[in-house]
């Protein structure tokens, strides 16, 4: 996990803590959001968290198989090249 | 002109020896430097030690990267190469290698197109395809023809020749799943112009096709909505052509010739020729 994602994890942590010690907070975002239930403001704010996540995740995943898909192409042509040099005669 | 022919092939070992000497043939009556690379996709068969036994350039990819990913391999070579273009012909036996010939007759003609592509429906002859196949054609064409004003008979057709500036766009960018249509949106986008030559396919020689069943509404589906995408992405890949492009001529000169009378393509470029 990098310290980018396990930043996050802490911080989602740390804001339910803070929101179940006080939950006048929350309440009050909640009211002023208009939300009647702090029930459904917690799951629609924990829905659109997870959106973001899916989406942040997808696009990472995204530039690894790009990246992944280059190695294995240069990896094939540097091989290719080496068979090659490895049956050219010597001088 | 040096032609190197990229024949991206998936457990291709039955149809690959047929290709291989049927190109040979036809390279015998060119006036042309050609050269067969196969790209082995991560074949679970003997596809290298064939294409090796019969005398071709291979190179082995340690996993499948799909039709996409293997053509890019070729176009990467042909690019870091020097080649003055490449074709792409289906492992599978599908393509005449004696058509070839037409192709190139027409990338020399004045102004000569950035990519070729040959149409089964053109001369109408030869396999035409399933009647589920065709009307996913038909889909293509007319997205092709509503989104980027191309019109194109056989937009899903694996026959293709690249010339230079198709060869610098496409060797750092080309679409992966499922290529074909994408690759003309993609082109026309960036300005390349394009043009069709009539050919003759047969049926695959041998394997499957990887598209059947419900995977041809997904492919419709994903290809529908990739070629807008990839309208929306041109402006980048046009500035990463006109990078490629000025260091390609600054290092191969004159080799470049047959498209040297063509600036860099830009928004302003003339449009394809389809």
């Amino acid at each position: 996990m990098t310290i980018q994602a396990s930043l996050f994890y802490v911080l989602a942590l740390l804001a339910g803590a803070a929101m179940a010690l006080f939950p006048e907070g929350a309440v009050f975002i909640a009211r002023r959001m208009g939300f009647a239930l702090l029930a459904n403001w917690f799951f629609a704010v924990a829905i659109a968290a997870l959106s973001f996540l899916h989406l942040t995740a997808l696009i990472s995943l995204s530039r690894v198989e790009t990246r992944s898909i280059a190695l294995t192409q240069e990896l094939g042509i540097l091989r290719e090249r080496l068979e090659r040099l490895g049956a050219r005669p010597e001088a | 002109m040096r032609v190197l022919v990229v024949i991206p092939s998936y457990n291709e070992e039955r149809a690959l020896p047929a290709v291989l000497e049927e190109l040979r043939q036809a390279a015998r009556a060119l006036p042309h430097q050609i050269e067969a690379l196969v790209v082995d996709d991560g074949s679970r068969d003997g596809t290298a030690a064939v294409a090796r036994a019969h005398g071709a350039r291979v190179i082995s990819l340690c996993s499948n990267l799909g039709i996409g990913g293997a053509v890019q391999t070729g176009l990467r070579v042909a690019y870091a190469e020097g080649f003055d273009c490449a074709a792409q012909v289906d492992g599978d036996g599908q393509h005449i290698c004696a058509d070839l010939g037409a192709m190139l007759e027409r990338l020399a003609a004045h102004p000569p197109p950035d990519l070729l592509v040959g149409s089964r429906f053109l001369r109408g002859d030869g396999f035409q395809s399933t009647p589920l196949r065709r009307a996913g054609k038909v889909w293509l064409s007319g997205v092709l023809r509503l989104f980027c004003g191309l019109t194109v008979s056989d937009p899903t057709s694996g026959f293709r020749l690249f010339g230079p500036r198709a060869l610098a766009l496409f060797h750092s960018a080309f679409p992966f799943d499922f290529p074909e249509p994408e690759v003309l949106a993609t082109a026309r986008a960036c300005g390349l112009s394009i043009a069709e030559v009539p050919v003759t396919m047969r049926e695959r020689q041998s394997g499957r096709s990887s598209i059947r069943g419900l995977l041809t509404a997904y492919y419709l589906l994903k290809v529908t909505a990739a070629i807008i995408l990839d309208l929306l992405r041109a402006r980048r890949q046009v500035r990463a052509l006109e990078t490629s492009w000025t260091r390609s001529s600054a290092a191969t000169g004159s080799s470049l010739s047959s498209a040297s009378a063509s600036p860099p393509p830009s928004s302003a470029s003339s449009r394809g020729s389809t």
